[in-house]
């Protein structure tokens, strides 16, 4: 596929997603039914690899699409938000929640990762905002490599400070210290 | 090219909060508190938008993984609307299109229930004067109730915004039993419980600020959560089991 028709690929499938949002908002199940067969791969992906068990992370998917179906009113493509983002932090969110609320992780997280790709699951990339990414992947790659990696282990994995800390085998204060200065250079780099 | 220390931005500067909400980072006591303040301060729900579109394409460079089965049956017989909850699951979406918070909250997806409308799950007793949404002119601190069971972390948290004249209740730990509604109540000194309405596990809900309130010597007043039958407690006092409480503190 060319350059140009994966762009048009990925601009008509964002646009059916965002119909189909629309649609759910307004009481329609059938446009729900749509987004989870397009999405239901990757969000699961997300949760699991924060939730680190199975079981877990499909209780949560459900509850994430019962939250996209109660909430895809919420959705404004205005904010500048495509629709995939906006479905993953509903996803990151409700999977940080689980895990927040249980008081010891029962799995370990790597052990879920490691699993492979699934390769029956509907092509991810056409939904991405690619641009997005690769701009992400940039400004990551131009920090600090400690910074980028604590960055990106906090935030695949949804743990705390102290678990990141206890992770990298780093002092607490030297982590936090790699994520605020991480965050703060991701964010003048992005905004610029 | 690549950053090194020196080019840092603020490379003592404060935590960024909003950032670190969104990356997961903060424990459970500062996310929860984070979260509560998102329902109340606009300008915080912003800066946790930006980080959300900033962090989530991150989640391109994970490789897609399918459930063992098809959720979409049971996603599908759990839908609001297929269960007596529906009504009111449907109202609070209707009145989140509606609302002028929902417009800086939409990423953080909050449920604002207006004190105007015809909302039944947390509508007062009837009878029960409604608040009138008359903003006063000086800025009140913020309160806060962490409505806790007995032994573990906060059900849920509950913010007064008493320029608005709004409370928010937002879930931390709360769980969703099957078949039943959580509903949340306000206990004055030596007074029967006051039913406020039915509160969701999954969302946040914001209420007209009951007038007992309103005064500065409201914070002997303990809110508690019971578990009822779906839609409330049909007899007007909790039926079920109270599973959280707390009272509110100013922050």
């Amino acid at each position: 596929m060319n350059g140009q028709s994966a762009t048009l690929t990925a601009d008509l499938d964002r646009v059916r997603l965002v119909r189909a949002l629309e649609r759910a908002a307004a009481g329609e199940a059938a446009a729900l039914e749509d987004i989870y067969r397009r999405t239901s791969a990757k969000l699961f992906a997300v949760v699991l690899r924060i939730l680190g068990d199975r079981t877990e992370a499909e209780d949560v998917l459900q509850e994430v699409y019962i939250t996209v179906w109660n909430r895809a009113g919420s959705y404004d493509p205005a904010r500048g938000a495509s629709p995939i983002t906006w479905l993953a932090a509903v996803a990151r969110n409700r999977a940080i929640d689980r895990v927040r609320s249980r008081a010891v992780r029962k799995t370990q997280p790597i052990e879920a990762a490691a699993e492979a790709p699934d390769p029956a699951a509907p092509a991810w990339a056409a939904l991405e905002a690619a641009d997005d990414s690769r701009r992400l992947a940039g400004c990551l790659e131009a920090l600090d490599p400690k910074q980028a990696s604590a960055i990106r282990t906090a935030f695949f994995e949804g743990v705390t400070y102290e678990a990141l800390a206890e992770r990298i085998g780093a002092p607490l204060g030297t982590v936090k210290s790699w994520i605020r200065r991480g965050l703060a250079g991701l964010k003048a780099c992005l905004d610029q | 090219m690549s950053a090194t220390h020196s080019t840092d931005p603020q490379p003592d500067g404060p935590d960024d909060l909003a950032g670190a909400y969104v990356l997961g980072v903060l424990d459970t006591a500062a996310w929860l508190e984070a979260r509560a303040r998102v329902q109340v301060d606009p300008d915080f729900a912003e800066q946790v938008i930006a980080w959300e579109i900033r962090l989530t394409p991150l989640v391109e460079a994970l490789d897609t993984q399918l459930p063992t089965r098809d959720l979409w049956p049971e996603i599908r017989r759990a839908l609001p609307a297929n269960d007596t909850g529906g009504v009111n699951v449907r109202i609070w979406r209707g009145l989140t299109a509606a609302s002028g918070l929902i417009a800086v909250a939409s990423l953080a997806a909050v449920v604002v229930i207006g004190s105007s409308g015809p909302i039944r799950s947390l509508a007062p007793a009837p009878g029960e004067p409604q608040s009138a949404a008359v903003a006063p002119p000086a800025p009140e601190p913020l309160q806060v109730a962490l409505l806790k069971p007995p032994k573990g972390q906060a059900f849920f948290v509950a913010t007064l915004d008493r320029q608005r004249r709004q409370m928010t209740v937002s879930p931390g730990a709360a769980p969703t039993p099957k078949g039943k509604s959580l509903e949340l109540w306000m206990i004055a000194p030596g007074a029967k419980p006051q039913a406020l309405g039915v509160i969701p596990s999954d969302a946040s809900a914001s209420m007209p600020m009951p007038d007992a309130f309103a005064g500065k010597g409201a914070t002997p007043i303990i809110l508690a959560v019971s578990v009822e039958p779906v839609g409330g407690s049909p007899t007007g006092q909790p039926t079920g089991p109270v599973v959280a409480s707390g009272a509110f503190k100013t922050v």
